[in-house]
């Protein structure tokens, strides 16, 4: 079995290297690694990060079920967002669509904490920083989580041809979080149900195109560690080894500036 | 290529993608209704009935090379006159309910299937060769763990003979001299007992785990990671660390139902990663019954800790593991008289006080809500009650504060280990409700372990070295080195210092070190000293570190409502 590649800091391309990449993405992206700022406000804190003399807003704290999750503070982060016209947050212009990756390398100059100011709140937030303020789940008092019937392989599914469950990652990271359950349940679901012949598992290395022309790779060997989690993943959740092949591609992406997120990424192919 | 390896291939140095069949595989192996479904059958579930977890082995080789000091345990006339310590093989009846003092007033057990006869019955028999029995680290009085005082007391009742203190894991090590109380020093001062546990890791299947990191003995007070026969360096290397008895008590919102996301709680909640699944029933189990997650159910801990506590060598029978774990199951714990606040049970009262309440209340339910709380309500405590005493009145406003404070009470909660990590962001502003939230326990509903940073330095309970000080280190101190391979651990970069790695011990993971499944929050009046290391020996104590952990800057009123708070639970 071939030796994991040594994890290194994250190359940096310039475009005047990769002149296929030196255009850059369309100007209405922000795409760029900087500190994330924090600012308190009355209910929940907002989170920020300045480019090129500007505050970009990137999104409240909410809770595990939303759809962003915060930076760290102490990591770089990298900011994958397009300006859109609403009005500022928190001082910040909004970038809507965005994806936001904290970096994993720690930088302690990234450790701005924002005090609350009365300008600056929050009117949206679903949740304020304590207990949730809706009705608790399924709106009755002791109601209970969602259903936790045991997942016995349904007969439902009628076998049909092969599927595509996609594993996204953020910047130079693997699985270490609930996000990525849900393709990884669908791929096992549906082998399962198809009695799948195969199941193919292949990772990509990515790369993000910035706002400044570079070009941000991820690790060589990401793709890798991506592969074998996967694989290792879709068996201790009941696919048979024997069914599956698990492969990467170490070649970066080639990136655009606009759907790079959606090219770090694992592909569980299951061909019934 | 093994017959069950999934094909790997790898790519041309330009990455373009070629195949190639490996002679390794990735994991073995499969829960046994998933491979029903499929054309190609995996070999059978490792961890099966009939066999063990792949670490118990080894721990079954250490625990029979330990000496065993304590001959057969004798009824304690003394204790038993007094109907607080259930000594091995001793007869009589545990009625439905026993009330049981302690400092803050009373705590009672609860037998919902009606009173037990302790005499022949598997939990309060001695049934390996130290003479103990699982009631004896799990004591009824005690909340059924075994506090401090409680162990203190036994020394000095027993002279150190009691089966408490067999060699093997009630001592700091089992080569030291046993008749010396400085050898069970982490026992008598913290109530802790060693959990040792192989190195490398053991997957269930017994194989060896590669770990993300190497790990180095910094400091050995006791002298058990050193030492040739039971170290890290002995031919069959072990960690020891030093961890308190859970309490047996309220076990249907510990052990169920499956917690986590996907259908039937396939994944772990803070981590993505698969859940362990129950060996007999192939579904996925809570993982909250240990600290470190290793053992799925109640049936398998009951083996391990036969086999690790009791000196057995084997394992129990199907019918002795089936008494345990129902015996288990239908006792419930909770304070039910405070010395200040008086009944805390009354009609009227707060809804989720007592073991009354703990065995009717439905579990599995999320109660971060306003308005379905974690401990329900304590309104009705704010305004005066015909009959009060000035000093109950005091108490009970007191404690219905403590509620707001730990329900309603922002702060920053910052590098924590999967909790920041898992969508909250770093640092968060929430409550102790956030991570402490499951309701009538506190535990936390999603499953999975975190680091606190009570095992972890710098934020760890650990005396500063300093020639004016006679405070020695009690606690091992393990240096971690994370694997270049491996992301760096978010928190704590590569290397880290613990006193007790946690989770990674199982798990081999860098972003494991010192992060512990949570604990219920019922019956802490009865079982101080707190935290997995017993750390924090008070209810003061406790706070006190949540305090300097994440700069609250809790009032030394906030301090004390939240002290009685935890005391009436």
């Amino acid at each position: 079995m071939a030796r994991l590649p040594l994890w290194r800091t994250a190359l940096v391309l310039w475009g005047v290297a990769h002149s296929a990449w030196a255009a850059g993405p369309p100007v209405d992206r922000r795409n760029f690694v900087a500190c994330p700022i924090i600012r308190d406000t009355k209910t929940v804190p907002c989170w920020l990060s300045e480019y090129k003399g500007e505050l970009y807003y990137l999104g409240v704290q909410v809770d595990f079920g939303s759809e962003f999750w915060p930076p760290y503070l102490g990591h770089k982060v990298l900011v994958e967002g397009q300006v859109s016209d609403e009005p500022r947050i928190c001082g910040g212009v909004v970038l809507k669509p965005i994806k936001i990756s904290p970096l994993p390398e720690a930088d302690e100059n990234c450790r701005t904490m924002l005090p609350a100011e009365d300008r600056y709140t929050i009117p949206f937030a679903t949740r304020g920083p304590g207990p949730n303020n809706r009705p608790s789940r399924n709106g009755l008092p002791g109601a209970t989580p969602a259903p936790v019937a045991p997942t016995a392989p349904t007969q439902a599914a009628a076998p049909s041809g092969p599927r595509e469950f996609v594993v996204l990652y953020s910047f130079n990271n693997r699985i270490w979080n609930v996000r990525a359950t849900p393709p990884m349940q669908q791929a096992r679901d549906y082998a399962l149900a198809t009695h799948a012949k195969r199941v193919e598992v292949v990772a990509y290395r990515g790369a993000s195109l910035l706002s400044d022309g570079s070009v941000y790779v991820e690790d060589e060997g990401v793709a890798e560690m991506r592969a074998r989690q996967v694989g290792e993943i879709l068996q201790q959740v009941g696919l048979p080894a024997a069914a599956m092949s698990v492969r990467w591609d170490d070649a970066p992406q080639k990136p655009n500036g606009v759907d790079d997120p959606l090219r770090r990424k694992t592909v569980i192919r299951v061909i019934p | 290529m093994t017959p069950m390896a999934p094909r790997i291939d790898r790519p041309s140095r330009r990455g373009r993608v070629r195949r190639r069949a490996l002679t390794a595989g990735l994991m073995g192996g499969a829960v046994a209704y998933a491979a029903a479904a499929l054309s190609q059958s995996p070999p059978p579930a490792p961890g099966a009935v009939g066999e063990v977890a792949g670490h118990v082995p080894a721990q079954n080789a250490q625990a029979a090379t330990a000496p065993i000091r304590s001959p057969g345990p004798e009824p304690d006339p003394i204790y038993a006159a007094a109907g607080r310590w259930w000594a091995p093989g001793q007869a009589g009846l545990l009625e439905q309910e026993s009330a049981y003092a302690n400092p803050y007033g009373k705590l009672t057990v609860r037998m919902a299937s009606g009173p037990v006869e302790a005499k022949g019955h598997p939990f309060f028999e001695p049934l390996g060769a130290n003479g103990r029995s699982c009631a004896t680290c799990h004591q009824p009085a005690d909340g059924m763990s075994v506090s401090a005082d409680t162990v203190r007391q036994r020394w000095r009742e027993t002279s150190g003979r009691d089966p408490l203190f067999a060699a093997v894991d009630g001592s700091n090590c089992p080569s030291l001299p046993q008749a010396e109380p400085a050898s069970h020093s982490l026992l008598l001062d913290r109530g802790l007992i060693r959990v040792f546990l192989p190195w490398p890791p053991k997957a269930k299947d017994g194989s060896a785990i590669k770990p993300e990191f190497t790990i180095e003995v910094v400091r050995d007070p006791t002298g058990c990671n050193t030492d040739p026969v039971y170290g890290l360096r002995s031919p069959n290397p072990m960690v020891s660390v030093y961890r308190r008895p859970r309490p047996v008590a309220n076990m249907k919102y510990v052990v169920g139902p499956e917690r986590g996301p996907g259908s039937g709680g396939l994944f772990i909640a803070k981590n993505g990663l698969p859940a362990a699944m129950d060996p007999e029933t192939g579904r996925p189990v809570s993982m909250q019954i240990m600290s470190d997650a290793r053992e799925p159910t109640l049936k398998t801990q009951a083996v391990e800790a036969a086999i690790t506590h009791l000196q057995t060598g084997g394992k129990l029978t199907e019918g002795q593991l089936k008494q345990i774990v129902d015996f288990e199951m239908q006792v419930y714990a909770g304070q039910t008289d405070s010395r200040i606040g008086g009944s805390l049970v009354d009609p009227g009262g707060p809804p989720a006080l007592g073991p009354r309440n703990l065995q009717s209340a439905s579990n599995g339910v999320l109660g971060d809500y306003l308005d379905n709380p974690v401990f329900k309500s304590f309104e009705m405590w704010k305004a005066p009650v015909p009959g009060e005493t000035p000093a109950q009145r005091s108490f009970r406003e007191s404690v219905a504060r403590g509620a707001d404070v730990f329900f309603l009470r922002p702060f920053w909660i910052s590098n924590v280990m999967h909790l920041n990590t898992v969508g909250m962001g770093n640092p968060a502003k929430r409550t102790c409700a956030t991570c402490h939230n499951m309701q009538m326990t506190g535990m936390d509903l999603s499953n999975g372990w975190m680091d606190l940073g009570t095992t972890n330095l710098p934020t760890a309970m650990d005396p500063y070295p300093s020639p004016y000080s006679p405070a020695k280190p009690e606690m091992p101190l393990f240096k971690i080195t994370c694997d270049k391979s491996v992301p760096p651990h978010p928190f704590y970069g590569r290397v880290i210092y613990t006193q007790d790695p946690g989770r990674a011990l199982i798990s081999g993971k860098c972003n494991d070190v010192g992060a512990i499944v949570m604990q219920q929050f019922r019956g802490l009046a009865a079982r101080a000293p707190y935290f997995s290391n017993g750390s924090a020996k008070t209810l003061r104590e406790l706070v006190d570190f949540y305090d300097r952990r994440f700069d609250i800057k809790y009032s030394e009123q906030e301090k004390q409502d939240l002290i009685n708070f935890l005391s009436v639970l």
